[in-house]
């Protein structure tokens, strides 16, 4: 088995916003939850390019979809690989073992 | 009134331009939706603010994407520092009156410039398409080697390449009809370009309707009820917006037909439509398609043989030709699919040989297959033409503003001087000027650009006002990549004129010279050569301009402002066509004559007249010479006129006589001049029993058989003289007596002392309505002036 691709923050966090959005993960749908998870503004176009880097790896599949209320083209709509799991935990795991009996300085300091 | 936010328009151009090349399909969808939502949410102006930062976080990435990594990122790709950047700007402010003048020039010469291209770029048959996938949508037509010109398509024709043709999907065709919509029975109607166009069409476009749906291919069976797809501007013109207008029984000339969709603002696919109907393939076309007229996309060829051999074989069938469009299949060359066309074709022909013996078939580009000429070299090089002119006219702006520029370094020289003492190179120096330069015709480039939009969208209302067609869905106000990368070199081009030479020419000197020369006064900087060369060429140009300008002002007046000597506001005009399936009518003058009676019984209808041409509209303009054996001939406006024009147009006979019912049969070779004929061809001698005869121009062989002159009337356009009329005196008439067997395009006046307004609209309605029923005519309104909304689109005043 090979091992799981190593990703970068934002990769990370637009891997897990697409899991637990689910169905209906477009670049919109993405970026709001991003957005509501962590309080951050990514830029839409970082999204996207994401997405589409993320595909280009392997991590994620997408296809065509319906289209929005508003019109327009038809969306593409994102849904994570066996991959791309694999690496989103790779990454949960990775840093649930940096956090793992980390003690800060200063919390040594004020003891 | 469904009011929706937009998005800051040149943010989402700019989006779109930086999803393009992060091949990020949905990127500006996506921005649309969570804009629309905040600005539902929050307000309009954060949202707008937000999209902003998306436009500009996107040209970001596209920036990075293109830089290599690992190199650092220099501070300007042709090595000015920012130091010279931000002196520029503050020259700029040192100097307003100049930065105010340069940047106005400028900018007004860049808008110039790159309007022209933006519109040229569009024009082109070559350029992109603005469809999704544009590139691979394509046209079918065949062309007639004989006549060098399309051949027509038949229906036959369509239903073959569907099923022929396997490099080529979504195959589809449409005619253009003009018809008129009644909302409903209040309602006075009013033409409508309207395509009757295959279902696919819609698919072709990737476009969804904003209400309801669009044509489906169950609307194509042949129990299925009559349905209707208005476009985004009928909606809101013609039924104001109403959001339940789904449903709704309409009246479509004299049927009716349920509307199903409304599509979005800017969809007029295929070419300027605003109505789609069903085409249906099994059938003869659809009562509107008769009239289908012979314009661009409509299909009709001069090979009406085709038409006429309908029944030769099964390909060959179907009333009114078409336009076929398709869509290249993945992976599949426009090469490929014209050998698979070709193929066809020669099947094609051994059935049919005789309608297929000077036709090719054609897959060519959409927009390039709808126009009927090829593009030649000349035109392109017409074209570029003037795009040459704008360009000479930028640089006559900037050799202007050079000598500003001279100027103000001839006030900078002790500056310079310090600069050179302090090690500055020539170089350095120059290189600064140019900057300054550059900063200028940066901000005048901005200026001027983002006027391009506004100016087009100006241009296209100017259009549409004067009666013209919407432009075609491809012709988009708005700024394109293509025109910016052009600006931006007009732009350099610019600042080289306007920085780099006035810049050598001030350091020059000083360079030249030893400084302390220079520096004590040595008469400072001096006018030489090549000033005298920008200063002679700018007055030659202003000249000549100022002369083309004029000229233009005349020609445009003389086309569009005549003044008439008859109240012009109390006539309606009517255009009758001939309808396009049935030209050969014999009946059509019997049938004018019984509209003429009809519109003359009604009230308030004091005369009404039939005429080739009516006053204030344009006429053939022919050489005539008269029998008084000078030899000279003149240009003369030529009009073919009833028996009773003069009297309803009050053109008093100054001398002879009108045209009488004798006048009309064939052999009888009289005209009547007006009063200027006889001032500019005679010398104000008498007139009547002189001869006269075309000599060239109009329709007609040169030379023609001589006419006698038997009234003279007075002028029915103005004498009054002018501030403009300073090379032209007003144009002489002929006019000739409209023949009893004269077939259309004719047209009919009226005269209503009270004004048009005096005239309910049905009751001019009527008459047509009858007449179009029967099938051998079709009208339109004046090309003149329509009002506002005329009578359900038939009349309007002169």
């Amino acid at each position: 088995m090979t091992p799981p691709a190593t990703l970068g923050e934002l990769e990370a966090l637009v891997l897990a916003a697409v899991v637990r959005v689910g169905d209906g993960a477009n670049g919109a749908a993405v970026y709001r939850e991003i957005q509501q998870r962590t309080g951050r503004d990514p830029s839409l176009p970082a999204v996207h390019v994401t997405l589409r880097r993320l595909e280009e790896k392997g991590l994620l599949q997408s296809e065509g979809g319906t289209t929005s209320p508003r019109g327009g083209r038809p969306r593409r709509f994102y849904r994570a690989t066996r991959n791309g799991v694999h690496a989103i935990q790779a990454f949960h795991d990775m840093w649930r073992s940096v956090w793992r009996g980390l003690r800060w300085p200063d919390a040594e300091s004020r003891k | 009134m469904i009011s929706v936010p937009r998005p800051p328009g040149l943010s989402r151009r700019l989006l779109e331009l930086a999803s393009r090349s992060l091949q990020t399909p949905d990127l500006v969808d996506d921005a649309d939706d969570l804009f629309a939502e905040r600005a539902r949410t929050q307000d309009l102006r954060a949202a707008r603010r937000w999209y902003r930062r998306q436009a500009v976080a996107a040209l970001g990435r596209v920036v990075r994407s293109r830089l290599p990594h690992g190199r650092p990122r220099p501070s300007c790709a042709w090595g000015a520092t920012s130091l010279d950047v931000k002196l520029g700007v503050r020259m700029l402010v040192r100097y307003p009156g100049l930065t105010a003048v340069a940047v106005i020039a400028m900018a007004f010469s860049i808008f110039i410039g790159a309007g022209l291209f933006e519109v040229i770029d569009q024009t082109f048959p070559n350029s992109r398409l603005p469809l999704p996938g544009g590139e691979r949508v394509v046209g079918l037509r065949y062309w007639d080697r004989a006549a060098n010109t399309p051949a027509p398509v038949l229906l036959g024709d369509l239903r073959a390449w569907r099923d022929e043709l396997t490099a080529i999907g979504s195959v589809g065709g449409f005619r253009t009809v003009t018809v008129n919509l009644f909302a409903d029975d209040a309602d006075q109607g009013g033409p409508i370009t309207t395509a009757v166009m295959s279902p696919v069409g819609f698919q072709l476009a990737g476009e969804t309707p904003l209400l309801g749906r669009t044509l489906a291919e169950s609307d194509l069976a042949r129990d299925a009820p009559p349905v209707v797809v208005i476009g985004f501007r009928v909606w809101q013109t013609r039924f104001g917006g109403d959001p339940t207008v789904v449903g709704r029984t309409v009246r479509l000339d004299d049927r009716t037909a349920t509307v199903v969709g409304v599509m979005r603002e800017g969809f007029r696919f295929p070419i300027s439509h605003s109505l789609w109907i069903p085409l249906r393939l099994d059938e003869a076309a659809p009562a509107a398609a008769r009239h289908a007229a012979a314009r661009p996309g409509a299909g009709t060829g001069g090979n009406r043989r085709a038409l006429d051999r309908r029944r030769v074989s099964p390909r060959a069938d179907g009333n009114g030709t078409i336009a076929v469009f398709g869509r290249l299949k993945d992976g599949v060359s426009m090469a490929r699919a014209q050998v698979e066309l070709n193929a066809g074709l020669t099947r094609a022909a051994a059935d049919d040989p005789e309608r297929f013996d000077q036709v090719v078939g054609e897959v060519l580009p959409y927009r390039q297959a709808l126009f009927s000429r090829p593009m030649t070299l000349m035109l392109h090089v017409m074209i570029y033409q003037l795009n040459a002119f704008a360009a000479l006219f930028l640089m006559l702006v900037s050799a202007n503003i050079a000598l500003l520029m001279f100027a103000r370094a001839a006030s900078r020289e002790r500056e310079l001087l310090v600069r050179t003492a302090l090690g500055a190179s020539r170089r350095r120096t120059v290189r600064q000027l140019f900057v300054e330069a550059l900063v200028l015709s940066a901000i005048a480039t901005m200026i001027g650009l983002a006027a391009v939009g506004p100016g087009l969208r100006w241009l296209e209302q100017q259009m549409v006002a004067m009666g013209g067609d919407t432009p075609p869905f491809w012709f988009q106000s708005r700024l394109s990549a293509p025109t910016a990368v052009y600006a931006g070199v007009l732009a350099v081009l610019a600042a080289l004129i306007a920085g780099v030479v006035p810049a050598l020419k001030a350091t020059g000197r000083i360079a030249a010279g030893p400084l302390g020369r220079v520096a004590a006064g040595g008469g400072g900087l001096r006018f030489g050569g090549i000033w005298s060369a920008v200063v002679v060429a700018q007055i030659a140009a202003t000249v000549v301009f100022a002369g083309g300008a004029l000229l233009m002002v005349q020609q445009a007046r003389r086309s569009g402002t005549v003044d008439a000597t008859f109240p012009a506001d109390q006539y309606l005009s009517m255009r009758v066509d001939l309808d396009a399936t049935n030209a050969a009518s014999s009946g059509y003058r019997d049938r004018l004559r019984q509209l003429e009676i009809a519109l003359a019984a009604e009230p308030g209808v004091t005369g009404v007249t039939v005429a080739r041409q009516l006053p204030l509209t344009s006429h053939p303009n022919v050489r005539v010479e008269v029998d008084t054996g000078d030899g000279g001939a003149n240009e003369v406006a030529r009009a073919e006129v009833g028996i009773g024009f003069f009297d309803v147009f009050g053109a008093r006979i100054l001398e002879g006589r009108g045209f009488t019912a004798a006048d009309e049969m064939p052999g009888a070779r009289v005209v009547v001049v007006d009063e200027y004929f006889v001032e500019s061809m005679l010398g104000g001698r008498s007139a009547i029993g002189r001869r006269i005869r075309q000599t060239g121009g109009g329709d007609e062989p040169a030379p023609d058989s001589w006419h006698t002159i038997v009234g003279v009337v007075r002028s029915l356009e103005s004498d009054r003289p002018s501030a403009f009329d300073i090379f032209e005196s007003p144009r002489p008439f002929v006019y000739r007596p409209l023949p009893a067997d004269a077939t259309g395009p004719l047209r009919l006046a009226a005269h209503v002392p009270a004004g048009p307004v005096a005239v309910p609209a049905r009751s001019i309605a009527s008459p047509w309505e009858s007449a179009r029923r029967s099938g051998s005519t079709r009208c339109r309104g004046s090309t003149a002036s329509p009002p506002p909304r005329s009578p359900s689109g038939v009349s309007g005043p002169i």
